[in-house]
């Protein structure tokens, strides 16, 4: 069953997972809506409770 | 969909799930295929399991890391076959658990080296490579002249068959006999170890070692019958080029 | 965002011992590696003896630094960055880190005894035989659930990137881990791979390969990703960017395996899978080199003044170096030169030396003042130093290694004009001599600028300071 799924799936078509995959995390990360939440983030190691700034 | 993204980063079982699917695609196209598609490995005579001797050697070429510094897997380019003899095949390391192909060469490939030197050559050789080849940096292996421990060398075929090597019940049986066999019978006579493995080096490599007891099978023996083994089981005359291109 | 102002108690004991254990296994590993270096241009140095020939001793090489020395600079910076970054003391407690602790350090010892005594199961990277194997699972294990309990624990909803490559690194390190030591023992000391020939092979470099993807790269950007914006007291340079970087990279990674098979008796197919995807791979690893140097625009005098920022950054360019020349060396054109020579091991330094050892050489100096409680370490200037030192050593050591290896493979396959092969295997063993004593010295200054750390890493613990003008990065300037 599952070498079958490789074998017949997954090898062929691996560029289109790949293409896919790529595809669907560009679009996610870089949708205009998600910027300031996203950017936000990077913030996360700064803010940091005890550290006398 | 894209909501679901925020789910990764916020849940760790969810990050998980994503990270797994992710990396186990790659490892299944890689690895599954090799033990399904039928011409991962040829069809050619000859590859036999190894003789108890050339396991027990082959287990301590593996013991001192020669692999750090030899590759057993020539490349199908005209100067490394001029230099090394025929490609190597994968039918040829069918049977070695684990495969010995090596990343670096430090030293020369060995995939075939054997019948190259004669034993009495590959013994000095070992124990000190420099009386041989003066420019060497291989180091030596002195302590090799110690005996051979192999009690339970049949418990070694056994697994070895668990793996895959068709060893057969009476090669597991005679497992000890043969091996000293190979050591001590008469090459002329015809032993029974020669029948069962054809092409095994018969008789004492470290003979000519004054500080090694002629009556004991030592590491020395074991390692050159492996060495002398490597590369010789496929006779490529007989063998047509077409079956086995890549 | 409001900010906390609740201290969260963190859990530090265990991380300075990681610390410390980074410090000295890494100055341990780096002479095993600059012995085997010089026993390569003497082979005298094998002393004749079955403990201390080269065969048995660069497994304790690459165990020493990979697994012992990285290996501690991964829990220490690990288990310190999740606790940070989700602001939540660690899960376990000093308990289950200091079980992790002995267990790993009494792993490390045991691992390295049995290579001298001649026990190993003959695959590179992953020498230690069933019995060990099954240790560091249960210490491994001890480890997942450690970091999964810190982040479940968090205050901080989102999961910092940082901890997204660790989190991959420790699972997929898990994965590769069993799959590859699948072995069925004869005794305590010996066991027989369930996989044999061309399975075996592919099996291995799966397994090889993602140990430098997971352990070696994903690991340590984890390390880039908390350390470099935090020294340089900015956020990374885009997030967004990081993202896309995660998941491209895991991806591709794990494909790449079959680049260290070129040419061999293994398919064609997966050969050219390999070469495919390590060639693809160049992106995102560019994407996040430049994510980490970015991170510093507008800050760049920092690495005038801040030594310790010099590591990090010149960590991040090295990174990009054999990242560039890895998928180079993936075109099966070039890999019919490079493979078993030394340029593969000029290619492994400069990413083991220059991106893996320097960057952990930042986080460890930015670390340990933090742990005890200092303002700043001992001394700037001597990290300086060791930078120096370090920089020269790295350049001798992968410049050697280039011109030997390029050159060995065209003596190898050289032709004179009668249609011989000009040139015995012996005679390119002697040609390559002084670049191995090139390479030796090289390895020698690493172990110098090493050990200027040690002596700085104990002033600090000890609390001292240097009498030395403060430099404004040192001074906190902001
Ligand atoms: C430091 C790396 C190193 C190690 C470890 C090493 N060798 Fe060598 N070996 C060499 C070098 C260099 C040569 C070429 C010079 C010579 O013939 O000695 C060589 C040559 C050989 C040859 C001759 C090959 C030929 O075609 O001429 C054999 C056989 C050999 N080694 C076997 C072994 C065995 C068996 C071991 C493990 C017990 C081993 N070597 C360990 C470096 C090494
Ligand atoms: C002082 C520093 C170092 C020196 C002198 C040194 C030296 C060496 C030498 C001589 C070898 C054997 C090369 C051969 O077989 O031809 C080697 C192999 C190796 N070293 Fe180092 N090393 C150093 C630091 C490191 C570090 C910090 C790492 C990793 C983080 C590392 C990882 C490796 C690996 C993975 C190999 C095996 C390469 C392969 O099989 O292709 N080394 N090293
Ligand atoms: C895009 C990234 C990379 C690619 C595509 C890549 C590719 C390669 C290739 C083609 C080889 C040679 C295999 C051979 O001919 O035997 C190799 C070897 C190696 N690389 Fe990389 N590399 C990359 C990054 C790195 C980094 C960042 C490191 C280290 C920290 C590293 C560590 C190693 C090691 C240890 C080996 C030697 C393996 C062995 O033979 O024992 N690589 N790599």
């Amino acid at each position: 069953m599952l070498v079958a799924f490789v074998d017949n799936v997954l090898r062929p078509f691996w560029v289109l997972w790949v293409i896919m995959v790529f595809t669907g995390i560009v679009f996610y990360a870089y949708r205009p809506k998600n910027k300031d939440r996203l950017e936000d983030y990077g913030n996360i190691p700064l803010k940091d409770d005890n550290e006398e700034r | 969909m894209f909501k679901h993204h925020a789910k990764l980063e916020t849940n760790i079982f969810f990050l998980a799930v994503g990270i797994l699917l992710t990396i186990v695609v790659g490892g299944l196209v890689e690895v599954i295929p090799l033990f399904s598609i039928e011409s991962t490995i040829e069809k050619v005579d000859g590859v036999r399991p190894y003789t108890p001797l050339e396991l027990a050697g082959r287990n301590i070429y593996i013991r001192e890391g020669c692999y750090n510094c030899h590759s057993q897997m020539i490349r199908p380019f005209k100067d490394e076959v001029e230099r090394y003899g025929h490609y190597s095949l994968a039918a040829e390391s069918k049977y070695d658990h684990p495969f010995q192909w090596g990343s670096k060469r430090t030293g020369p490939d060995l995939a075939r080296v054997g019948g190259k030197y004669t034993d009495d050559w590959q013994v000095r050789h070992l124990i000190n490579p420099r009386d041989v080849v003066p420019g060497s940096i291989m180091p030596g292996y002195k302590h090799l002249v110690r005996k051979l421990d192999y009690a339970d060398i049949g418990s070694h075929l056994k697994v070895n068959r668990l793996v895959g090597v068709p060893y057969t019940d009476a090669q597991i049986a005679s497992a000890k006999k043969d091996l000293e066999e190979q050591v001590f019978a008469d090459p002329a006579a015809k032993p029974a170890v020669a029948a069962s493995y054809p092409k095994a080096n018969i008789g004492k490599a470290s003979i000519s070692l004054t500080n090694a007891d002629p009556k004991a099978v030592t590491e020395m023996d074991a390692l050159v019958a492996y060495l002398q083994v490597l590369g010789t089981m496929v006779d490529f005359k007989t063998v047509d080029e077409k079956a086995i291109r890549r | 965002m409001s900010i906390n102002t609740e201290a969260t108690p963190y859990c530090e004991d265990v991380i300075k011992k990681f610390a410390i254990a980074a410090v000295f296994w890494g100055v341990i590993g780096f002479l095993a590696g600059d012995f085997i270096a010089w026993q390569l241009a003497l082979p005298v140095l094998n002393l004749d003896l079955e403990w201390t020939s080269f065969g048995r001793l660069r497994p304790v090489h690459t165990s020493a630094v990979i697994f012992a020395f990285g290996g501690n600079v991964l829990f220490a910076t690990s288990l310190y960055i999740v606790q940070r970054t989700s602001r939540a003391s660690l899960f376990g407690g000093n308990g289950l880190g200091g079980f992790i602790f002995y267990g790993f350090q009494s792993f490390i010892v045991l691992a390295a005894l049995s290579y001298v005594l001649g026990f190993s199961q003959g695959q590179e990277y992953a020498e230690p035989e069933w019995a060990l194997d099954l240790y560091l699972t249960v210490i491994w294990v001890a480890y997942l659930i450690a970091f999964a309990g810190t982040i479940m624990k968090r205050k901080e909803p989102h999961i910092y990137v940082a901890n997204w490559f660790f989190f991959a690194m420790i699972l997929t390190i898990a994965m590769l881990h069993l799959g590859n030591n699948i072995a069925i023992p004869v005794s305590l000391t010996k066991s027989y791979n369930v996989f044999g020939g061309v399975q075996n092979a592919m099996t291995q470099w799966w397994y090889g390969h993602n140990a430098v993807g997971f352990f070696l790269t994903a690991g340590f950007l984890g390390i880039m990703y908390y350390f470099v914006p935090k020294r340089a007291e900015r956020p990374v340079y885009s997030y967004r960017l990081s993202i896309v970087h995660f998941w491209a990279l895991i991806f591709l990674y794990i494909w790449a395996g079959p680049h260290h098979l070129h040419y061999t008796a293994l398919p064609d197919w997966a050969q050219t899978l390999g070469m495919t995807f390590s060639v693809m791979l160049w992106m995102p690893s560019w994407g996040g080199m430049i994510n980490g140097l970015m991170t510093l625009s507008g800050a760049w005098d920092k690495l005038r003044t801040d030594p310790v920022m010099r590591f990090l950054v010149s960590s991040v360019a090295f990174y990009g170096m054999s990242t560039f020349e890895g998928p180079m060396m993936s075109i099966k054109a070039v890999n019919s030169l490079s493979h078993y020579t030394d340029w593969g091991i000029g290619h492994v330094h400069s990413g083991a030396l220059g991106w893996v050892a320097f960057v952990s050489f930042g986080a460890l100096y930015h670390l340990i003042p933090k742990l005890w409680g200092r303002k700043e370490l001992y001394s700037l200037k001597l990290v300086g130093v060791h930078f120096w030192v370090a920089t020269i050593g790295i350049v001798l050591y992968i410049t050697a290694m280039w011109i030997s290896g390029i050159m060995q493979g065209l003596m190898w396959r050289a032709y004179d004009n009668l249609g011989f092969l000009q040139y015995s295997f012996i005679e390119t063993v002697e040609a390559m001599r002084p670049y191995y004593v090139i390479r030796a010295l090289g390895g020698l200054l690493f172990v110098i600028g090493s050990l200027v750390m040690v002596y700085n890493v104990y002033k600090t613990i000890k609390g001292d300071v240097a009498d030395e003008a403060l430099s404004p990065a040192a001074s906190g300037a902001r």
